[in-house]
């Protein structure tokens, strides 16, 4: 049997275990352990798990991610949506849709804190949800507003993905924050497009607000809008310009989020006690599937899979987008299936090498992943955020979000085109960073 | 009560107390991170910030897998499974709560015994020279308690199997 064939067989093991519900951490972990030790030996095997898990666990690197997910519970408990939403309101919200447009912009504001589409979805949910019934919103549109403005949690950085994906294929998680900033406002203009044509098709749809003076406008941006965007240039700024390590941003970024919620007198003690368990729960859910996924890839990485596949793909002769083309459908039918995290984590150690053998730059490759694995937690089955708001909006029929989040999924189709064929809308911003 | 409902309450009392120990960490590493980038601004960096955020780190996420798993917040996919009859479903619940429960016995196992290792060595960190193995001692301590947390799924799933 040749070493490829164990790699083929240890995948399939590997689908079987998932979905039996298997935790996706669990079943890499698993799979991975006792290929390796089938591979190489049994105390090879266990010796490698443990050091594994030591190492990923007490690692400066990873210490990223729970300081990132702070920073967004915090800003959630202290209801900094609320305040973003708020101010989008009164800038936006005479216009036609402009209550939808106003919650896509408020996520794309959020997602600036927040590292995961979900807690996005979920909070941002709670927040323009009644708003958008007392104006009448057509329940498709305003749902599926929610569901697609959530999505870009993972693209706008912070990202958790991006992280993962960053030290995973040792790219600086810096140039992928900035990689992923223009794509991520160029998808929140394309929803804000799509929020438009839909209500000039059907007024009825997105009815307008009232018209706000431009004094009022500009008293919604204190109080939290326009601190946390300051936050936001801070962090990132400091990321950037090389001043912080990641850790330090999300660190730095976590104690400026609690300052301001402190200073607007937004957090008790019952909110910081929430904030932090949930923030305990989340790392932990993460870093159980990035070490499931680095146990899982020494094994791979044995049967020389990935290389075994990259050099088939590169005889085939193929034009490399083609190449590209059949990667992007790979994790659309993936991400109906499987959580982000999990399928980018899965993925990547197999198709990174075939990306990288056909000449596609490590950082573009990162965010065109992302960004197609963001569409499948917005489509049916296992459209994470579907779920999320329906369990926000429990009158509302999901075929009814998923309807409404249909025009959204064009534009998605839109903007990975773009991607894909013009890489500098990707590469600009990262090519200033020097370091 | 019984027996089940007792073990899975006192499994539960115990990694909720550890997720607490997990959050004093986590405060902890946000503090020394954001601190130490203050404190090098105007003077000097803190000395072992590197190596210790490491270490809390490690406790941080260790310390919370179990109470994680509890809460069934470990992300499966359930597209499958949720439609078979209710019988199949506790059989399948059985095999996946065996396959936890060995695997992390035996993760914590293997990294008690790096830890035994690595104080036999005397391996300390590099500036502060703090010793490896207690974090690693706690980091297996974790591991013990998340295949705990499957013992008691793998409890609960087998009453079910055997209810009428």
């Amino acid at each position: 049997m040749s070493a490829a064939f164990i790699g083929i067989i240890g995948l399939l093991v590997l689908l079987l275990l998932l979905s039996m519900r298997l935790p996706v951490g669990y079943t890499m972990a698993f799979v991975g352990l006792f290929g390796f030790m089938y591979m190489v030996s049994a105390k090879g095997g266990l010796t490698m798990a443990a050091r594994a898990c030591w190492d990923q666990f007490a690692s400066y690197n990873f210490s990223v991610i729970p300081l990132f997910i702070l920073m967004g519970q915090f800003a959630f408990s202290a209801g900094i949506s609320q305040r973003l939403y708020d101010t989008a309101h009164r800038w936006l919200g005479h216009m036609r849709g402009g209550l939808a447009i106003a919650t896509v912009g408020a996520c794309a504001g959020f997602a600036a804190v927040c590292g995961s589409s979900t807690a996005t979805a979920a909070t941002m949910g709670m927040v323009a949800l009644p708003e958008m019934r007392r104006y009448d919103y057509d329940p498709a549109l305003a749902t599926g507003s929610i569901a697609a403005g959530g999505s870009m949690g993972i693209l706008i950085p912070p990202s958790v993905i991006l992280i993962v994906y960053g030290i995973m294929t040792e790219q600086s998680i810096g140039k992928l924050f900035a990689a992923g900033f223009i794509p991520g406002l160029m998808e929140a203009t394309l929803y804000i497009l799509t929020i438009s044509i839909i209500c000039k098709i059907n007024p009825k749809l997105g009815p307008r607000g009232p018209r706000l003076p431009f004094k009022s406008k500009l008293a919604g941006l204190w109080g939290g809008t326009a601190e946390t965007m300051v936050i936001f240039v801070l962090v990132l700024g400091g990321l950037f310009g090389g001043w912080f390590t990641p850790t330090e941003a999300g660190g730095v970024g976590a104690a400026l989020v609690l300052g301001l919620s402190l200073a607007m007198r937004r957090m008790d003690w019952q909110g910081f006690v929430e904030s932090i368990s949930s923030t305990t729960r989340t790392a932990a859910m993460i870093l159980i599937i990035v070490l499931g996924a680095v146990i899982f890839n020494k094994f791979i990485a044995i049967t020389r899979l990935p290389f075994t596949l990259a050099e088939w793909v590169v005889g085939l002769d193929m034009p490399p987008m083609a190449v590209m083309g059949l990667i992007i459908f790979v994790y659309l039918i993936g991400g109906c299936f499987m959580d982000a995290l999990g399928l980018i984590l899965l993925t990547v150690p197999i198709f990174f090498p075939v990306a990288v053998k056909l000449g596609f730059d490590p950082i573009w490759f990162g965010i065109i992943i992302t960004r197609v694995t963001e569409i499948g937690v917005i489509t049916p089955p296992v459209g994470m955020n579907v779920y999320v708001i329906k369990g926000v909006a429990r009158d509302v029929p999901l075929s009814t979000i998923f309807k409404g989040v249909t025009p959204f999924l064009m534009a998605d189709v839109v903007s990975v085109v773009l991607l894909l064929f013009v890489p500098q809308i990707t590469l600009w911003l990262p090519s200033l960073i020097t370091y | 009560m019984t027996v089940i409902e007792r073990v899975e309450k006192a499994v539960a009392w115990a990694s909720q107390k550890l997720d607490v120990i997990a959050g004093v960490a986590l405060v902890a590493m946000m503090v020394l991170v954001s601190g130490n980038v203050v404190v090098r601004a105007v003077w000097e960096p803190i000395m072992g910030t590197y190596e210790v955020t490491a270490f809390l780190a490690a406790m941080t996420i260790s310390f919370a897998l179990a109470h994680c798993a509890m809460n069934k917040g470990h992300i499966a996919l359930t597209l499958f499974v949720d439609r078979l009859p209710r019988r199949l479903r506790a059989f399948l619940d059985v095999i996946v709560s065996v396959l936890g429960a060995l695997l992390f016995m035996i993760m914590a196992w293997q990294v008690t015994k790096y830890a035994v290792h690595m104080k036999g060595t005397g391996e300390v960190s590099l500036t502060m020279e703090i010793p490896f193995y207690p974090f690693i001692f706690g980091v297996a301590f974790g591991l013990l308690m998340l295949a705990l947390v499957s013992l008691v799924d793998l409890l609960k799933s087998l009453s079910r199997l055997f209810q009428k």
